[in-house]
Parts: C-alpha cells; structure tokens; sequence
C-alpha cells in the first residue's frame, strides 16, 4: 500500500506539496482570524464569501490542518533523508 | 578647599531654586486637585462584586460608534401594539430604575461584567399595550442592526434597556442612549444605540448576525453557530 514511500525523490516532493499547503492554510488562519474581529474589512475583501460567522467556523478547524500538514511535511522530510541515510 | 568651596557655593544657589521648584509644583498640584471636576466615577466593585472596566468591552459594531443627539433622539415603540409610542430619552428615564450585575459574552471570546442600570422593557411594552399573537420584539439600531428576543424571555426576566454602566451614562461607543442587557445570551442579542422595539408575528425573523449565520436563539449556553 505505501510502496510510494520507498521513492525518496517522490517523498520528497510530496513533502514540499504538504509544506506550501501548510503555508496556505496559516494563510487562511490569518485571514478567518482577521474576518472574525475586523468583518467589516474582510467581508466585503472577499465578496462576502469570508463573512464573519464563516470565519468563525472556519478558524476553528483550520488550525487543527495547518498542525496535520506541518507534521507531515516535517515528518516526510526526516523521512526522505532517513531513506536517502539508508540507500 | 578652592574647589570645596565652589561646590558648596553651587549647592547654595541651587538649593533655594530647587526649593522654590517644590513649592510651585505642591502648590500647583494642590489647586489641580482642587480644581478637580466632582462628576460620577465609574463603579469597579459592587456588592463584594469586582466588576470589568467599560473600556474592557471591544468594539464589534457594523457600522462604527453613532453620535446620537437626544434633542432628535426618539425611541419608537411599534408593530403589534395598542398604542405606538415615540419616547424621548427623558421619558424612557421616566420608568422605574432597576440596576443588575450582568455578564456581556462575546462570541469573539472576550466577556465583561457590568453592573448596568435601566429601565425594564417590559414596563415600555405595557404602556404601548402589547396585543396578543406577538410573540416577538425586533429591537432595531440606529446604524441599520436588528436582532430579536421571545417576548416572555423579555418579560419574565426582567430584561433591561440600560443607560448607564458602571455606574456612567453609555459612552457612544458602547451604545448610548440604551443598549438591550440580553443577560444569558450571545453579546450580538445585546443591540446597542437601540431607537425602535417592534412588536411582530413573525417567529421566522433573523436580524442582522442571525441572518449571516449566527444562532437566532442566542442561548450563551446553546449553540453558537445556525445548525
């Protein structure tokens, strides 16, 4: 099943995926963050998509996210070098 | 010895400076305190009770604070009653004056307690003539905010229209001339620059958060979000 984890260079770049998308979503956190206390700015920013109650539902669980993709992305990167320590 | 003498010459001139520096400044501090104004400070313990600062409360306005004058201010009682009423704020003042310790939850996350003093809403309601088949009280808001509350909630618990907190007349920014003390429910119940109760049929009726997915019952116990 995870016969993918044996490619070092395919780990890798799975990695990178998971980091640029722990990026986005502390991104996101920073903008539901700023639609809870400032929806006067944010709302009409975003047409209305981010208004605050959205925000609100949304910073909840988005953090919880950011820590899964950041601990993937960390743990693949010790992962690909352990592999590459091994070959 | 030269030298000892030039600094105590020194001491000499400056002492009496330094002298006559402190009594200007004692002087001057006493006739501030003096002249300090004697108006209402705010209360920060009640009844054993310590109590937030106003200042403690963040804005979470939709429009900014609203100067209101009083001289065109008038609270409008309407909808489903037997006689509408358009109030002045001395004659909101008028009604009896009760006074609660009330904590204001925000669902931001921050909450503050008050004591607030106010008028019941329920003794408005009564000299309008509440008519039957009106289940629900729409407050509306200077700047274009609406919310509503269940009538029995409003009677049965002494629902207050405050005008003062902390012991000080509403500051704009926190709503003055009166803001509904929703005690027990989410800070967006709590309307502030309150200048019309309207009495409704309509148990459908979202106001402005509730309408954007806030819950429209508000219990601070309850859910915050619409299912």
């Amino acid at each position: 099943m995870f016969v993918w984890l044996k490619d070092k260079r395919r780990i890798r770049r799975i990695g990178r995926w998971f980091g640029w998308l722990s990026l986005a979503l502390v991104l996101l956190t920073i903008l539901t963050g700023y639609g809870i206390t400032k929806f006067r700015v944010v709302d009409p920013l975003t047409a209305g998509i981010l208004g605050k109650a959205v925000s609100q539902r949304w910073h909840e669980t988005v953090g919880l996210l950011v820590l899964a993709a950041l601990a993937l992305h960390v743990g693949l990167a010790l992962w690909s070098r352990w592999k590459g320590a091994q070959d | 010895m030269t030298q000892r003498g030039t600094g105590a010459g020194k001491v000499g001139r400056i002492a009496p400076l330094l002298v006559g520096w402190l009594v200007v400044a004692c002087s001057g501090a006493g006739s501030s305190s003096s002249a300090a104004p004697s108006g209402p400070v705010e209360i920060r313990q009640y009844q054993g009770q310590n109590l937030s600062a106003v200042s403690d409360i963040l804005a979470t306005d939709i429009a900014g604070p609203q100067h209101v004058s009083l001289d065109t201010y008038r609270l409008k009682v309407s909808g489903l009653v037997d006689k509408p009423l358009e109030l002045t704020y001395d004659q909101v003042l008028g009604y009896d004056h009760f006074s609660k310790v009330v904590t204001l939850r925000c669902v931001d996350g921050w909450d503050a307690t008050i004591l607030w003093e106010g008028v019941r809403i329920q003794d408005i309601l009564t000299s309008a003539g509440v008519r039957d088949g009106a289940p629900v009280v729409i407050f509306h808001a200077v700047d274009g905010y609406t919310s509503s509350l269940p009538l029995t909630y409003v009677q049965a618990g002494d629902i207050l229209l405050a005008f003062k907190m902390n012991g000080l007349p509403l500051p704009a920014e926190q709503g003055f001339p009166f803001q509904v003390v929703a005690e027990s429910k989410w800070g967006y119940k709590w309307v502030k620059w309150v200048d019309g109760i309207e009495l409704s049929s309509d148990t459908s009726y979202r106001g402005y958060w509730e309408s954007r997915g806030y819950d429209n019952n508000g219990d601070g116990s309850g859910p915050m979000f619409e299912p």
